[in-house]
């Protein structure tokens, strides 16, 4: 009869157990027992205790910020209510690809607005192909070069009511897609600078196009871009702090919707 | 006061109360209770540059996840350990993925000077291990433990002070020693199998 798995763990804490001594003595598998229990008992009392170490200044107000916030550290993986994350969309195309995050930090999601059906019966040039069809034409009208035909324009929100209109246009030039943005006032940098960007329909990817330092700018697209994915026109104000991620501040943002002509 | 020294299991009550039902100051509670202590954790694991950002990810995962806790499979500490665990397993499993340039293939990761472990190791899962089940088997349970096994009193001068009979005394670290064995013991093979 051997001795019970609790008095072998009695034995290997240092309790006297002379009933148990006597068993021991001729019997491997129990003793087997006890040396493991304190080899473990070894283990614990060297390995287990762990010094606390006081937590850093300004710690709570970062954890505060990410767990009762709208910044997630990474672009996160889609709740129950996902329509489209497709996250891979993001990464191909985007030109800093390590960088993807979630912008929507402090700006009125875009999300809301009801999505509009691709028609399939326009024609639309190859360069817009993809981009939601504009039923009614854009407030901003941006001023343009008689031999520029427009493909594809966009009325620029201002999330602050502070800021004045902006509006943003797609031609095609040179067999080139150009995005001209332009603006009635260019927004102060607040001492850093004013960066576009176009977003992907759920806002979870995005690419830069570059500083914004003009009331009207024109920037030249990436060959590989695909407007039908990346349809968001967002101007945010960037520090100056050599981090490329998108600051979460943005200023103006709209859809680019195929013009009709 | 450090964590884990006679802690107020009452509090812990509220605490965990309030963070079950969705309370967010449960979270700052949570973290000035146990932050200490998954910051010790982290430190142990890897190191101190690292640490902070552990601990962020630990108390933001918890959070996150509260609708997964359940109070009737153990304390609340307990289950903040075990997010601890995994969120150190996961930076150290990714830290792997993309290892510094290595020249000498036999220079596996161990234990820098200052005896902080940089890989994970076989005293990085007993600390892990035994602070899980520590704080998993909440008051009067814990100080029993932490008496009888960090401060090597006897039973019956534990059971004196916290003013217990011997026998329960005997029988908590009992079986906390057989469960951490297994415990130990499992993750140990699983180790070995991953060497």
């Amino acid at each position: 009869m051997h001795v019970e798995p609790d008095d072998l763990a009695l034995i290997a804490l240092g309790d006297d157990n002379p009933d148990a001594a006597d068993h021991l003595a001729s019997c491997p598998q129990c003793s087997h027992e006890v040396r493991e229990l304190s080899q473990t008992l070894e283990a614990v009392r060297r390995d287990g205790p762990v010094e606390p170490q006081p937590v850093p200044e300004g710690l709570w107000e970062k954890i505060a910020a990410e767990a009762f916030g709208h910044q997630p550290r990474e672009v996160s993986t889609p709740a129950a209510d996902d329509t489209a994350a497709d996250d891979t969309a993001a990464d191909d195309t985007a030109a800093d690809d390590t960088t993807a995050e979630d912008p929507a930090g402090h700006v009125v999601p875009m999300r809301g607005r009801q999505r509009r059906r691709r028609s399939p019966l326009v024609l639309l040039v190859a360069a817009a192909a993809g981009l939601a069809v504009g039923v009614a034409g854009t407030m901003y009208v941006l001023d343009r070069s008689p031999q520029d035909s427009a493909v594809a324009s966009a009325d620029l929100e201002a999330l602050d009511t502070s800021l004045p209109a902006a509006g943003a246009q797609i031609i095609e030039r040179d067999g080139q897609q150009v995005l001209i943005v332009q603006t009635d006032e260019l927004a102060d940098a607040d001492g850093g600078f004013l960066e576009v960007w176009l977003l992907n329909q759920d806002v979870t990817g995005l690419v830069t196009l570059g500083p914004l330092d003009s009331a009207r700018q024109e920037f030249v697209l990436p060959t590989a871009l695909d407007l039908g994915e990346f349809p968001i026109v967002d101007i945010s104000r960037e520090p100056l702090d050599g981090d490329p991620t998108h600051s979460g501040d943005s200023l103006w943002r709209g859809e680019l919707q195929a013009t009709q002509d | 006061m450090p964590a884990g020294d006679y802690p107020s299991s009452v509090s812990d009550a509220d605490i965990t109360r309030s963070f079950s039902d969705g309370d967010p100051d449960s979270l700052r509670q949570m973290y000035q209770r146990w932050g200490p202590l998954v910051s010790g954790l982290a430190h142990r694991a890897v190191g101190s540059s690292d640490a902070e950002d552990i601990v962020q990810q630990v108390f933001v995962a918890a959070w996150r996840s509260r609708e997964t806790y359940h109070p009737d499979r153990g304390a609340l500490g307990g289950w903040l350990t075990g997010i601890t665990r995994n969120t150190i397993a996961n930076h150290l499993r990714r830290r792997e993925r993309t290892p510094e340039v290595i020249t000498d293939p036999t220079d596996l990761p161990s234990h820098g000077a200052s005896g902080v472990v940089t890989g994970w190791t076989d005293a990085l899962t007993t600390a892990l291990t035994v602070q899980e089940e520590l704080e998993r088997v909440g008051e009067p349970q814990q100080t029993i433990l932490r008496l009888a096994y960090f401060h090597q009193l006897t039973h019956q001068d534990i059971a004196d002070r916290l003013e217990l009979p011997v026998g329960t005394v005997k029988s908590h670290v009992s079986r906390t020693l057989r469960r951490l064995r297994e415990q130990m013991g499992r993750a140990g093979e699983l180790d070995a199998r991953r060497a």
